[in-house]
């Protein structure tokens, strides 16, 4: 493996980190030397999080850089910390299905358009983006696919409550390790995720669903006293799965308006309006 | 209770600031920990106006608690809402005065220990000192019509008996405590075991 500079941009929620570790790890059990700095908000969530990855066969000396081999976008809301450090050989790869590619500056043959998000919500579940962002830098680099799920394996290991998560997991690093190099201009977001308001009508009932302003906490699942919500395959404004509602369970008691911080969903009687008491 | 209009809110640092989106009245944001002055010294300029102080438990208890002490000392007529989540969460959930034994946090990695006392009670505290009209409470995020119940009353007392009101709030925090939401009910209903809701005075 040869020097690499590797910067990860995305929202705080989405996984940065989290990958940014996995490679690291891949990268130390390819033979390399490798330097890792995490840099976030205080926030921890919904502001944009920072991955400075270094690789050198070599002693590493200093482990920051001001320009990026490889640059991965993971949100658009995170371009601004990573304009600084693009330059004419940046390699770009960028999530096609949230931003165009006329939003970031550099060098356009060297983009890569990378429609994770949309690949995770029709395949896998909205949470796996960030998987395939690592198995195609993972392929970038030349690091092979069982080292990297091993990696994988070890940090995200309890996360895997089943074998079926687990092999979501796998398969959604497959794809990225195995998606085709998308090489062009991406005008346009070819995948808006989360707009508006969801209603949803069935049973004399009608369900509101803000999915901006869902961040996938699991509470109203929590406190349904009839269990007529789960997590479904959409995902929220911040890449966190969206809650479905079972419309014909659902008896009208209002705990899920009452107990959503953020007060993003709400089931009511049919013919009323979002906001009518 | 139609007191939209004549409410000021003063907010603290802390994760708590982030109130300043959530509620469509004035606010004013404050040093650290000393919400509650500000609010008790804008009651006293504008004494027809409803104040709010709404804190974090490390902002009233660790660095605000004289102020906080004192107000109740005084009986300045103005409502402290203190969210107590057991952690400084906006700096990554280090240990607070009032994180329950045993918990892990970023400054005691083997689980708090205990230097005497379990954690700091402080609608107990703030009761000894505070006058005959005051009124103090207790509630939790996990049971939230008795919460809107008592901040209702801790409002109505700042309004009818002019007097101080202090509720404080169990509240859940998944970031730093590393749980999802069945995990936090049920940590936040451990923590009710040590703090108990109810009125207190």
């Amino acid at each position: 493996m040869k020097k690499a500079q590797i910067i990860i941009v995305g929202m705080g929620g989405q996984g940065v980190q989290t990958i940014a570790k996995i490679l690291a790890l891949a990268i130390v059990q390819n033979g390399c030397n490798v330097s890792y700095i995490p840099r976030f908000g205080v926030e921890q969530r919904g502001t944009p999080s920072v991955a400075f990855i270094k690789s050198d066969p070599d002693k590493i000396n200093y482990p920051l850089f001001n320009v990026a081999d490889w640059l991965l976008i993971l949100h658009p809301g995170a371009r601004a910390e990573a304009a600084g450090y693009i330059d004419k050989k940046t390699q770009i790869i960028f999530d096609s299905s949230l931003m165009a590619a006329n939003q970031i500056n550099g060098n356009l043959s060297n983009f890569f358009g990378l429609p994770a998000v949309k690949l995770a919500n029709d395949n896998f579940s909205g949470r796996s983006a960030n998987l395939i962002f690592l198995g195609k830098i993972s392929k970038e680099l030349g690091l092979p696919f069982e080292v990297v799920w091993q990696e994988m394996l070890k940090v995200l290991g309890k996360k895997f409550k089943s074998g079926a998560v687990k092999e979501e997991g796998r398969q959604a690093l497959l794809a990225g390790y195995e998606s085709s190099s998308e090489k062009g201009i991406f005008f346009q977001p070819t995948h808006q995720p989360s707009k508006g308001m969801i209603n949803l009508k069935g049973g004399g009932k009608q369900l509101f669903l803000a999915p901006e302003r869902c961040k996938g906490c699991g509470i109203c699942i929590v406190k349904c006293p009839v269990g007529a919500i789960k997590f479904g395959r959409r995902a929220s404004a911040f890449a966190t799965p969206l809650p479905e509602v079972d419309l014909d369970k659902c008896n009208v008691c209002g705990n899920c308006f009452l107990y959503c911080p953020d007060g993003a969903i709400k089931v009511e009687k049919k013919n009323k309006k979002y906001g009518d008491n | 209770m139609g007191i939209q209009e004549k409410m000021a809110l003063g907010i603290d640092i802390g994760c708590s600031l982030l109130a300043w989106d959530f509620f469509d009245v004035d606010t004013v944001q404050t040093h650290h920990g000393r919400t509650a002055s500000v609010m008790a010294g804008y009651k006293m300029a504008r004494p027809e106006r409803i104040a709010v102080a709404y804190m974090g438990e490390g902002g009233a208890y660790a660095i605000g608690l004289q102020s906080l002490l004192h107000i109740a000392l005084r009986n300045e007529p103005i409502t402290v809402v203190v969210v107590n989540n057991a952690n400084y969460a906006m700096t990554g959930g280090q240990m607070s005065p009032t994180t329950p034994l045993g918990a892990i946090t970023a400054f005691s990695p083997r689980g708090k220990e205990e230097i005497g006392g379990t954690g700091l009670k402080g609608p107990e505290l703030l009761g000894r000192v505070a006058a005959k009209n005051a009124w103090i409470g207790r509630a939790s995020t996990e049971n939230l019509l008795q919460m809107k119940n008592m901040l209702k009353k801790a409002l109505a007392n700042q309004m009818e008996n002019k007097s101080f009101s202090f509720l404080e709030i169990l509240s859940a925090c998944p970031v730093n405590w590393k749980t999802d939401a069945t995990d936090s009910f049920k940590r936040l209903k451990d923590m009710q075991k040590d703090y108990p809701l109810g009125e207190i005075k």
